[in-house]
């Protein structure tokens, strides 16, 4: 029997648009893993957790270019991009949490941005508030 | 003993940014770029609003001066460096 996969993507206003592209490199991976993936679109999802998201304005109309939405979106996806391939949740996790360290210490060299740079105290926040709870050994 | 009143109103105080933080976060939005766009939780901000949020010091301003305060003591006690000495160790 195939497995489901299902993600909710609102694309409502700019920072909405900005996930909602930036989940197909999700979807792309659960497709590849043939995955039966149902894909509600445009559908507001009830999101109440604390995270910070930062973005560019001057890329809302090329969203997948946007190198400061990459710097949160990118650990972000790799978490369930990683869950796909089969890994456990506590490598997925540990995966997602050297993927914004990696990023944080690009964030303090001379190739970073100013902008990008500005980003990084929200980039840490959202590496410490990141959790895992439950078995860590689980899998898809 | 403390009664209930007065515990209300120590919560109170403890949730209050102390003014050389407030300043000191406010400096530090004010010269991010006007180009970003903030969303803390569901919630979208300009960066006048988050500063507005700061002085205030409503939850978003509040979760905002930890998130600078956090990442300025981690610098500052080199907390940064050690996350990547730890994280370079876990073998994947």
């Amino acid at each position: 029997m195939k497995k489901s996969f299902l993600i909710t993507r609102p694309n409502y206003d700019p920072l909405t648009n900005c996930l909602f592209y930036w989940c197909n490199f999700v979807i792309e991976e659960a497709d590849r893993k043939k995955f039966k993936i149902v894909d509600l679109k445009s559908r507001k999802s009830n999101r109440k957790e604390k995270y910070f998201l930062l973005l560019s304005r001057s890329k809302s109309t090329q969203p997948l270019k946007d190198r400061v939405a990459e710097l949160f979106i990118a650990p972000s996806n790799l978490v369930v991009i990683s869950l796909i391939k089969g890994n456990t949740t506590g490598k997925s996790y540990k995966r997602s949490q050297k993927s914004v360290q990696k990023k944080l210490m690009f964030l303090l060299t001379s190739e970073a941005s100013q902008e990008q740079r500005d980003v990084a105290p929200f980039l840490l926040a959202n590496k410490n508030n990141q959790i895992l709870l439950g078995d860590q050994e689980a899998r898809i | 003993m403390k009664t209930k009143k007065t515990s209300k109103v120590a919560f109170r105080i403890k949730k209050e940014i102390p003014e050389n933080i407030r300043k000191l976060v406010l400096e530090r939005i004010r010269i991010v770029s006007d180009d970003l766009m903030i969303s803390v939780g569901s919630k979208k901000c300009t960066k006048e609003e988050i500063m507005k949020s700061v002085e205030r010091g409503d939850e978003i301003g509040r979760q905002v001066v930890k998130a600078q305060m956090d990442y300025l003591r981690a610098m500052a006690s080199g907390k940064l460096y050690q996350n990547e000495k730890k994280l370079l160790n876990y073998s994947s």
